[in-house]
Formats: structure tokens, C-alpha cells, sequence
């Protein structure tokens, strides 16, 4: 409970340093909109339509008061409320970023515990090696090579998008996968599912990469531990030993990488968003910042923000279903 | 007799078996354009957008009153059939087109008209709160009233003679909006958008597509194509990856990059057509700005660097074939452009003798800004700023390179806080006036929102520009032009560097598809083999 109180001071110093930092950054938003063919007349009606003209604390307070009773202002880019573009954009995010997660997890975590129980053995090496690629990999290339491969060379996939254009299907939620099993589409799930590998393994290389490692070096620190020998020696067979024991304690740093990935990718990924044209959340954002969509900047960073403190709570409890020893009052 | 026979046997198969070749090639119903767009719509009111990708959107569901005929800058009838300019030049008459019905089933006529523009200027208008109306303030300040005068008549009433008005009358910012949608979805109708285009709206799922279907009633008859999908795919590699796989129909904006191997795809068509554009570099004339330089208000320093620039080169290495090269501020494509002048060849010789006789003969410090972003006018403006310092280093000029983010780069060019600066134009309407007095008339050389940015200040050239804004005659419009023409190219306030073209790729088997100079486009006559 006290931790969960803990969101709003944090929230609060978010909205404070973008608020004011987007508009130290230069650029006017009428300016950018209208661009050459701006006239005088139009760039001043804007500025006051949109109360930019007044002086920033009053703006400040203004969005405050709004933001309290839940309204995060309207974009100045296409007029639509904030926070429905926000939730509009998030699924498409969440989505992704769960699969991508997916991905990642039984990865990383299958290709961590093997290179550690096998230290210094070829598939270590491998394995190893492939995470340093990983973590290095530029996604845009990765993106665009897998697209040529999967999607253009051997025609199996598809390219880019969520959806194939000849596909219909109802929204409900908003997750595809899930929204075609609500309402019984099953071409709308394989073509959905169709569409999310590409994205979701160019997504997924980088947490897979540290994943991997942190297994690893987990596990290999646990299975020096005096009780893992005790294990053995009560003659506990080997894969009880791994998952059962090894694999649990180990599982405190693990959990905390998973979770802070997972809080990183729901914030929407800008690259990946933007070769695959995903309409997620990060693309959201970056357009916001080129059109120096004042109240579309200052939501999304928030939204993110109390996104990334939920899943950071998640985390934390977590930490205390893994280990009984960790209790919270 | 025999013979006769076989002679109408053979042209009997011969019909038969040649029919179907011939047919084909005839335009056929059906079928769903796919649409590779570089980014998504704002907005889908067509008189509060500004963007080219909006504007797409808009003009597969909108009509004005009149509209430009394929592939030209002329106008012919749309939801007008006729017009008559009053004698003093300030009145127009439009008798519309009857029997025309917008996409909710309701009736096109005057008051629709009345309300689709009134909307945009009366604040006292119920709809006039609900958009912002740039295009309006920029374009059309200059009318003063529009009235109904029976169901199917409307008359328009200028505060000045304006020659450009018809050609504007053909913007996206004009058309004709049902008052009933209007009315019905208020502040929401840029996302239920109905007009009397070929095409109707059906859904719109942001950043990912907008899905507009043919409009079985259209005044015209129904278009050939079913559906047109607009796909959002941000980056062009993967426009056309997509279009290399069949997953789309045709792509906007394809990279300089991949212009060959478009070409060189038996399965694709790369379509281009020059554009109404140009990209300039303005050197900063006015002495009350706080840029100017001594220099650059001797017409000697301009001329030199005109002579020093290889624009050649620019188009070859950095624009990539992408443009023309550009010796006036209006493009080869539009009406009025002076094909006699002659430009400043490369001389870095010439440009030296120059600036030895104007007082220079070391040359001298300046600074060149030059904008962060790549424009439809400019590929890669940084890159094409330093090719330009290095032809002015070679002449003696030291010129620094200033860049700043995009819209604060706007607002200190046109406060004049430049020497010389990197900068274009997209043309609104076509017509000669929407360049010349826009970006080089001392009416515009305003410090703080100029649009002539070399704050040229020239009365003679004043006097011809305003003389060529009231008269309606092309003809006459069209010496004066001309005119106009040499009088900036002999005081030299800009280089003009390119005019740029414009692209799109196609599947080989779209037809009917035509690039319009000023990038509007038009699916009405588009099919699918």
C-alpha cells in the first residue's frame, strides 16, 4: 500500500521535468504544422487557442488540474484527446512487448541455464557469442533483414503491419490475438500471429541477449552453493536438482532484468515501431516530439512512466512469491 | 464466292481470338488499391490540414468547386459548371451542378457551399470554433463574403482583385463539406468525414490505415476501384519491400536510393512528373534585418556567388536525379516560366573578378543556415550546404554553417537573423503569384514573418507583381511574369538551385494513375488489371 502511494511523488517530478523541459526545447507548434506557409494571423490564433501565450506556471497549473481529474489535454497535432490516442496506441505495444517478452524468456532463460550447467562448452560459447550480437545488433538492420528473408525471399511472412489489409476483425480489447479468440475469428488470429513474429523476434533480441547472460551468471554462482552439492549428494536426480533448486534462487536477478525489460518495451520501441510499422505507442511519442505536440508529449511520458512504475511494483512482489524471505509491511 | 467466305471466316476467328487482348486493355470495375503512405493522416477535414499525407486522404473524399484537370495547373468545372467574373473583378458567380449528393444522402446546393466556407472565416459561424483554418488565413484572407443566391447560385466577393482566385478555388482547403455531418458530429467530423468524392469514408484505425470504399452515387459515375487502403509504413525501405512482395499497390516518396532498382523491376513502374516547387538559397539583402552583411548588398557579391555554386553537381551527387536544375524562382512546369533567361554557369573564375571589383578580392566571413531536415524540396539540406561551402571556399568566401530545429529555423529566417540561408516552397495553387510575390515582393520582406527572406525590396518589381495579381487575362499576366522574371534574375537575391520531382511506384498492372504537379492525386480513374 505504501508503496503503491510511493506513484504519485514520482509521477508528480515526471510530469515537472517534461512539462517544463518540452518547452525549453525550441520550436513553436504552430510553426512545424503550417510549416513554410505559415501566416502571422495563423500562428497567433494558434498560440492562443492552445494557451501557449501564458506564462508556463499558469499553463503548468492548468494541465495539473486537468491531469487530476483525468483529462490529459487534447493534441495539438490532430485534435483528438490525449489519453484516448494513448490507450488507442497501447495495445498494439503491449502486445508486441508481451511477445517479444515470450520470446525473450524461454530464450534466454533456457539458453542461460544451459551454458551454465555446461560452462565452457560449445554451446556456451555459442550461446554467449550470440548474446553479444544480440545486445550489438542494430534493430532497424536486423528488422529489415529478417523482412527481406522471411517476408520477401522465402515469402512466409508478412512485412509489416498488424493485420493483412483483407482481414476483418472486431475490436473489443484492442490485443488482436485476443480480440480474434473472443469473437471466434480464427484467419484474424493465425494472420495477427502471422504478423507479430518478425517484430517480435527483432524485439526481442536485445532482452533475450541479457537474459541469457544473467542466467548464466546466476545459475553459475547458485551451483557452487554448498546446499546444491547437499542436493546432489542426497542423490536428488540432476534436472530436480537445476529447475527445482538451483533455478529458484536464482531467479531474484533474473526476475528484476525480465521486469525492467519488459517496463522498457512497454514504453514502445521507436525503431521496431517504426520499420515494421506497428502503430504503438513509441512511434506515438517521437511524432509527438517532432511536432512539438506539447500535450501529446506530456501524456505519453507520463503514461509511460506510471507504466513502468506498475511493472517495477509487479516486479517487487514478485520478489516475495520467489523467496519467502522477502516480506513487504 | 468461296473466297469470300474464307475472308469473313478469317475475320470472324480473327475477332474472336483478338477480342480479349483488345478488351483488356480497357478499364475494368473492381478490385482494392492497396496505398503505401509514408506516415498517417491528422486530420481528414480538408480545410484544416496542411500536410501532403492528409491532403491524400482528403481528395479521394472531397470535391471543391473547381478542380484541376489531370495532370495540369488549369482548372475545368466540378461542383460548379459554370462561373462569371463580375466587370469590376471583385464578384464571381457560380451556378452549380445540380443532382449531386453527398456521401450521408443529402443534397449538395448553395447553402452547403455558403456553409463550407463561411465556416472557415466567420467566427460568428457555429462550426468556425471547431479548427484552425491555416489555409484560409494564408490563402483566402481576401474574400469578403459568400452568399446564396438562389439554390444553385452562390456569389463570392472579394476586398481585392485577386487573378489567382479560381486556380486557389481548385485547393483541398475549398471543397465542399456536407452542413448535416457538420452539424451532426461537431467537433468529431474530421474523423466522420463526408463529402461528394468518388470515394466515401469507412474506417479510420490511426497510425495503421484509413479505408475509404467507392461511393455508388457519385455525380460522375462510380469509380473503377472498390476500395482504396491506406497503409502507414513509415520508413521507405519497407514501402517497398512491401511492394516488391505484392502486399501493397503503389508507394509515395521512394528512397533516391532505390530509384534504380525500381526501374529496374520488370513488375514495377516508377511514375515522375516535375514538380511545383523549388529550393533556394536566399542571401539576406535587407539592412534593417539582424543578419544582414555589407556584402550582400551589392549586387556584384551576389552575382559572384550565383556564378560560384555548381549546381550541377548538387543535382547529380546529393539530389540523385531527383530534381531539375533551377534558374528561376518558378519551375519549368508552370505557366509564365522564363525560358529565355540565361543562368549563371559555373565560374569560379567569373565569381572572382566579382568579387575583386565589388571590393572583395580576399573574399570575406559569413554564415549560411541551412535547416535539419530533408524537404519534398530538398533532399539532405545539410549535405547539400556543405557542398555549397566548398564551392564558395574556392572563391574566396568562408562561409559557417548554422543549423537549428526546424521550426525555430523558420522563425529566425523569417526574422532575418540570416546572411544567407537554405529554403524552399511548395506551391499552393499553381499559379506564378503563389512564388514570386509570396517569396521575393517587398510586401512580404516583413521582419518577423517575411516569406521573402533575401528581404528583396524592389519597387519595379513591386509594381509588376501587383499589376499581374488584378488582371484576369493570362495572356497579359503572362508578360509580366516574364517581366518579373529577368528583373530578379538580374539583381540576383537568390540562387535558385532545383525543382524537384515527384515519385511514385507502382505495380505494373495499376492503371490510370497521373502525377499531379502539386502532389494532389486522384483515384477516380483508377483500376486494376
Amino acid at each position: 500500500m505504501k508503496r503503491l502511494l510511493l506513484i504519485f511523488p514520482v509521477l508528480f517530478g515526471v510530469s515537472v521535468v517534461v512539462f517544463f523541459l518540452v518547452r525549453l526545447a525550441p520550436g513553436d507548434p504552430a510553426k512545424i504544422l503550417a510549416g513554410e506557409h505559415a501566416s502571422l494571423e495563423y500562428i497567433q490564433a494558434t498560440r492562443t487557442k492552445w494557451g501557449l501565450d501564458r506564462p508556463l506556471y499558469v499553463q503548468y497549473l492548468i494541465w495539473l488540474r486537468n491531469a487530476l481529474s483525468g483529462d490529459l489535454g487534447t493534441s495539438i497535432a490532430t485534435h483528438d484527446p490525449v489519453l484516448k490516442e494513448i490507450l488507442g496506441r497501447f495495445p498494439a505495444t503491449f502486445e508486441l512487448s508481451l511477445v517479444a517478452m515470450v520470446i525473450a524468456i524461454l530464450v534466454g532463460v533456457t539458453a542461460g541455464i544451459i551454458s551454465a550447467v555446461k560452462q565452457y562448452s560449445i554451446f556456451d560459447y555459442l550461446s554467449m557469442t550470440g548474446a553479444l550480437f544480440g545486445i550489438s545488433m542494430p534493430v532497424f538492420w536486423l528488422g529489415l533483414m529478417l523482412m527481406l528473408i522471411f517476408g520477401l525471399h522465402l515469402n512466409l511472412l508478412p512485412i509489416s503491419g498488424r493485420l493483412s489489409p483483407d482481414v476483418t476483425l472486431r475490436t473489443v480489447t484492442g490485443l488482436y490475438l485476443l480480440d480474434a479468440l473472443l469473437t471466434l475469428n480464427g484467419r484474424a488470429f493465425v494472420d495477427a500471429l502471422a504478423h507479430l513474429i518478425l517484430p517480435g523476434i527483432a524485439l526481442a533480441t536485445i532482452p533475450t541477449a541479457l537474459i541469457a547472460r544473467m542466467t548464466r551468471s546466476s545459475m553459475l554462482e547458485i551451483i557452487r552453493q554448498d546446499f546444491i552439492r547437499t542436493e546432489r549428494a542426497k542423490g536428488l536426480p540432476e534436472r530436480m536438482v537445476i529447475y527445482k533448486h538451483a533455478l529458484r534462487n536464482a531467479l531474484i536477478p533474473i526476475v528484476t532484468v525480465i521486469g525492467m525489460e519488459f517496463g522498457l518495451l512497454l514504453g514502445g520501441a521507436i525503431l521496431t515501431e517504426t520499420v515494421f510499422a506497428w502503430p504503438g505507442l513509441g512511434r506515438y511519442t517521437v511524432d509527438a516530439v517532432y511536432a512539438r505536440d506539447y500535450p501529446a508529449i506530456q501524456g505519453a511520458v507520463l503514461f509511460i512512466a506510471f507504466v513502468f512504475v506498475m511493472v517495477n511494483l509487479v516486479t517487487d512482489l514478485l520478489y516475495a512469491a520467489i523467496n519467502p524471505r522477502i516480506r513487504y509491511r | 464466292m468461296r473466297k469470300a467466305f474464307f475472308l469473313c471466316g478469317v475475320i470472324v476467328l480473327g475477332i474472336v481470338f483478338l477480342a480479349p487482348s483488345v478488351f483488356s486493355q480497357t478499364s475494368k470495375y473492381g478490385g482494392t488499391l492497396i496505398f503505401g503512405s509514408a506516415g498517417d493522416a491528422s486530420r481528414l477535414d480538408p480545410a484544416d490540414v496542411t500536410d501532403g499525407i492528409s491532403i491524400t486522404r482528403t481528395d479521394a473524399m472531397f470535391e471543391g468547386l473547381v478542380r484541376y484537370k489531370q495532370g495540369s495547373t488549369e482548372i475545368e468545372p466540378c461542383l460548379a459548371e459554370s462561373w462569371k467574373v463580375g466587370e469590376d473583378g471583385l464578384t464571381f458567380t457560380f451556378h452549380l451542378r445540380k443532382g449531386v449528393k453527398f456521401h450521408d444522402g443529402t443534397e449538395m446546393n448553395a447553402d452547403a457551399v455558403v456553409y463550407s466556407f463561411k465556416r472557415q472565416f466567420d467566427p460568428n459561424h457555429p462550426f468556425y470554433q471547431y479548427g484552425e483554418w491555416a489555409y484560409w488565413k494564408w490563402m483566402f484572407n481576401y474574400v469578403k463574403d459568400v452568399e446564396k443566391l438562389d439554390d444553385y447560385t452562390v456569389k463570392i466577393t472579394l476586398s481585392q482583385p485577386n487573378a489567382s482566385f479560381l486556380t486557389s478555388l481548385a485547393m483541398f482547403t475549398v471543397a465542399v463539406v456536407s452542413p448535416t455531418a457538420c452539424e451532426k458530429y461537431g467537433a468529431d467530423f474530421f474523423k466522420n468525414p463526408v463529402g461528394t468524392g468518388a470515394f466515401r469514408f469507412v474506417e479510420w484505425v490511426k497510425d495503421d490505415h484509413l479505408t475509404v470504399e467507392a461511393f455508388p452515387d457519385y455525380w460522375g459515375g462510380r469509380p473503377y476501384l472498390d476500395r482504396i487502403i491506406f497503409r502507414v509504413i513509415p520508413d521507405p525501405s519497407v514501402r517497398l519491400l512491401e511492394l516488391e512482395k505484392g502486399a501493397i499497390d503503389c508507394m509515395e516518396y521512394p528512397n533516391p536510393d532505390d530509384l534504380e532498382r525500381i526501374k529496374n523491376n520488370p513488375d514495377l513502374v516508377l511514375l515522375e512528373t516535375a514538380g511545383i516547387n523549388v529550393g533556394y538559397l536566399a542571401m539576406n539583402m535587407g539592412e534593417d534585418t539582424p543578419g544582414f552583411e555589407k556584402p550582400f548588398g551589392d549586387v556584384r557579391v551576389r552575382r559572384a556567388i550565383n556564378y560560384a555554386i555548381n549546381k550541377k553537381d548538387i543535382l547529380e551527387y546529393l539530389y540523385k536525379g531527383t530534381a531539375v536544375v533551377a534558374k528561376n524562382p518558378i519551375p519549368p512546369s508552370m505557366w509564365g516560366h522564363n525560358d529565355a533567361i540565361e543562368d549563371y554557369e559555373y565560374d569560379p573564375e567569373k565569381a572572382r573578378e566579382l568579387l575583386k571589383e565589388a571590393g572583395y578580392p580576399n573574399g570575406f566571413e559569413t554564415t549560411l543556415y541551412v535547416m535539419p531536415v530533408s524537404r519534398p524540396y530538398m533532399f539532405d539540406p545539410p549535405k547539400i550546404a556543405e557542398a555549397i561551402q566548398a564551392d564558395l571556399e574556392a572563391v574566396g568566401i568562408k562561409a559557417k554553417i548554422y543549423t537549428v530545429e526546424w521550426g525555430t529555423y523558420l522563425q529566425e529566417t523569417e526574422a532575418g537573423k540570416h546572411p544567407m540561408c537554405l529554403l524552399g516552397w511548395i506551391g499552393d495553387n499553381g499559379d506564378p503569384d503563389n512564388f514570386l510575390y509570396v517569396l521575393l515582393d517587398k510586401d512580404n520582406a516583413i521582419v518577423g514573418s517575411a516569406g521573402n527572406v533575401a528581404f528583396y525590396r524592389n519597387d519595379e518589381l513591386h509594381d509588376i507583381l501587383i499589376k499581374a495579381q488584378q488582371i484576369y487575362d493570362q495572356e497579359e499576366r503572362t508578360k509580366l511574369y516574364l517581366q518579373a522574371q529577368e528583373i530578379i534574375h538580374r539583381d540576383a537575391p537568390w540562387v535558385p538551385l532545383a525543382h524537384a520531382k515527384l515519385q511514385m511506384a507502382f505495380k505494373k498492372n495499376v492503371q490510370g494513375f497521373a502525377l499531379h504537379p502539386l502532389d494532389r492525386k486522384s483515384f477516380e480513374r483508377v483500376w486494376i488489371e
